[in-house]
């Protein structure tokens, strides 16, 4: 392997770590592009989802408001269909109840403490393509990890390209005595 | 197989890991495309010997993704290595190694 001979004199590599620097810019813009890209082209692709939960139990209208175990598709849209007292099976008034972010709350002051739902929602689902552009971009972002390294090498690199210089001046100078090879 | 001479300086093999983003984004975005495709005509056959062959297809070919982060840490050991060369012919060059017989 040859290695070409670095004719610059006084820059102790500051050249690389310039281009270095530059480079890593470059690469890291490009990688921003490509990450929005994928995601604008992953979320176009997104296949339209549908659930319908029945009866769901162990539910409860109260202030604190209980989750719905199915909330959390992405981008989902969650309508409640029924709300059915678990005591005694009684169809709730939808007055009585509200859905805010998956989570069921009383609306009035009267609150139940086991209640059945039933709920439908819509959501962007998953496909092949979407998976694949999701693995593009999560991949192609992981390269930015490496920038620290590579900042500390091409530092080291300056730093060594500096020591040679200052010991090369100091033998160059006579001050230390030469040694027999 | 002939290989080209790089003539750039102080990059340190960045130009590779440039191109190797560049290349994993459009072999990404084929593949997304192929999927695309294979779904499609997956969904307009009723034949299951053809639907088969177009899942296996366009599974088979989604696999590439895979082995984009491997890429992408063999790149990043590419730029680490030449660093190191060039350390390493920094203090070579600089004479302060005695030089040793081959």
């Amino acid at each position: 392997m040859k290695t070409r001979v670095k004719n610059d004199k006084g820059v102790a590599g500051l050249t690389i770590l310039l281009s270095l620097v530059t480079m890593l810019f470059v690469i890291g813009l490009l990688v921003m592009i490509f990450t929005l890209m994928g995601g604008n082209l992953r979320d176009a692709t997104y296949d339209a989802g549908t659930g319908t939960v029945v009866n769901e139990s162990g539910g409860y209208v109260n202030v604190t408001g209980y989750t719905l175990a199915g909330y959390g598709a992405l981008n989902g849209v969650y309508t409640i269909d029924a709300v059915h007292n678990a005591t005694d099976g009684d169809l709730l008034d939808v007055n009585k109840y509200a859905l805010t972010s998956g989570v069921l709350t009383n609306a009035t002051i009267v609150t139940w403490a086991d209640v059945n739902v039933s709920y439908s929602y819509t959501y962007d689902a998953d496909n092949t393509a979407t998976d694949v552009m999701n693995a593009t971009s999560t991949s192609i972002a992981t390269v930015t990890d490496w920038f620290p390294i590579f900042i500390v090498i091409g530092a080291m690199v300056v730093l060594i390209l500096l020591t040679v210089i200052i010991i090369s001046a100091i033998r160059g100078s006579g001050l230390m005595g030469r040694e027999s090879a | 197989m002939k290989f080209g001479k790089q003539n750039d300086r102080g990059v340190a093999g960045l130009t590779i890991l440039l191109s190797l983003v560049t290349m994993l984004f459009v072999i990404g975005l084929l593949v997304m495309i192929f999927a695309l495709m294979g779904g499609e005509l997956q969904d307009s056959t009723t034949d299951a010997t053809a639907i088969d062959v177009i899942n296996d297809t366009s599974t088979a070919i989604s696999s590439v993704t895979d082995w984009f982060p491997i890429f992408i840490v063999i790149g990043a050991m590419v730029v680490l290595i030449l660093l190191t060369v060039i350390i390493i012919s920094a203090i070579r060059g600089s004479g302060l190694m005695a030089g040793g017989s081959a």
